[in-house]
């Protein structure tokens, strides 16, 4: 599968595009409350749905869940937005996500403007442990723990990876990439970035029945087709708003 | 399932439920319901393409709009 080089989506993500079939699937309403989010709700992502909610009158994109947890796989801001604005239900398409092959966890991976110094002291500041490793033919599945690339240094971080990045989110402003080549690319301009593994499936359904929550971009769910728009209006989805 | 000439293709286990379905509650064979199926879907593009070439419809461009708007979002 090749993929072209990155196109910038919005101001923090660079994702690669690729062309994939367009497949149709069952479209079901749930109760907001019988499906849960795995990865934490990023306030102005969540500003941004609200807005265009409203402003477009229409939700057009299913949130995607794990037929049998309720798990939410795409759409936690969708999820939360309908929430916030009072709605009831969701127009969701349920997935095999354990059984199914097809579907791949995958991770994005964080890049910021800051110095490799300071990205050290807060790892030093929250108790890590971090070593040099060889930045020579690097490779995020060779590694369990992450490791902090910058043009000078590359670490690899003995740490919980999912605190580690809830504090890292918290304290500094990153970009996301989702190829590590363009991570590499971005390291080369002077950024420091973080390799990591996406969690696996049983985790992700663990922390979300657990109530538990990963950085937003923590995880990135790879689907092999796109699946159409629909057309529910707001109306239908936010009854009770005046 | 096969795309029949469409350009997109079912759920397997979506078009399982289908045509379990309506295999119940009619006395059809697998491919008349298949054929009968793909002619539906035929109307309804057919009803849809109408749309969009009626000048006086507005509410098609704004789908339209979210159509190309929801492609260019699935990666």
């Amino acid at each position: 599968m090749s993929s072209n080089p990155t196109s910038r989506v919005d101001h923090s993500e660079h994702v690669s595009f690729e062309d994939k079939p367009l497949r149709i699937f069952p479209v079901e309403r749930v109760a907001l409350e019988q499906i849960r989010p795995h990865e934490a709700v990023n306030q102005p992502d969540l500003d941004s749905f609200c807005r265009s909610f409203r402003g477009k009158g229409l939700f057009y994109k299913p949130i995607l869940i794990d037929g049998e947890s309720g798990t939410i796989l795409d759409g936690t801001h969708r999820w939360a937005g309908l929430r916030e604005l009072g709605g009831h239900e969701a127009p969701v398409i349920p997935f095999r996500y354990q059984e199914d092959d097809e579907i791949i966890v995958d991770t994005w991976y964080p890049f910021c403007s800051e110095d490799v110094g300071t990205l050290i002291n807060l790892l030093e500041e929250i108790g890590s442990d971090y070593e040099p490793v060889s930045r020579d033919a690097l490779d995020a599945d060779d590694h369990p723990h992450p490791v902090l690339i910058s043009p000078e240094k590359t670490y690899e971080i003995r740490h919980n990876p999912i605190s580690l990045f809830h504090r890292l989110e918290e304290t500094f402003d990153f970009q996301y990439t989702d190829e590590q080549i363009h991570l590499e690319q971005f390291v080369s301009e002077g950024a420091c970035g973080f390799l990591r593994q996406a969690p696996s499936k049983q985790t992700v359904i663990e922390i979300a029945q657990r109530g538990d929550t990963v950085p937003p971009k923590y995880t990135c769910h790879r689907f092999p087709y796109k699946y159409p728009h629909i057309m529910a209006r707001y109306e239908d989805l936010i009854p009770d708003e005046q | 399932m096969s795309n029949n000439g469409f350009p997109f293709d079912v759920d397997r286990g979506h078009w399982k439920q289908v045509m379990s379905r309506l295999k119940q509650e009619t006395d059809f064979s697998r491919e008349e319901i298949e054929r009968g199926l793909t002619f539906m879907l035929g109307r309804q593009a057919s009803e849809l393409l109408n749309e969009a070439a009626d000048e006086e419809n507005e509410e098609i461009l704004t789908e339209l709009e979210i159509a190309i708007l929801h492609s260019n979002e699935e990666k």
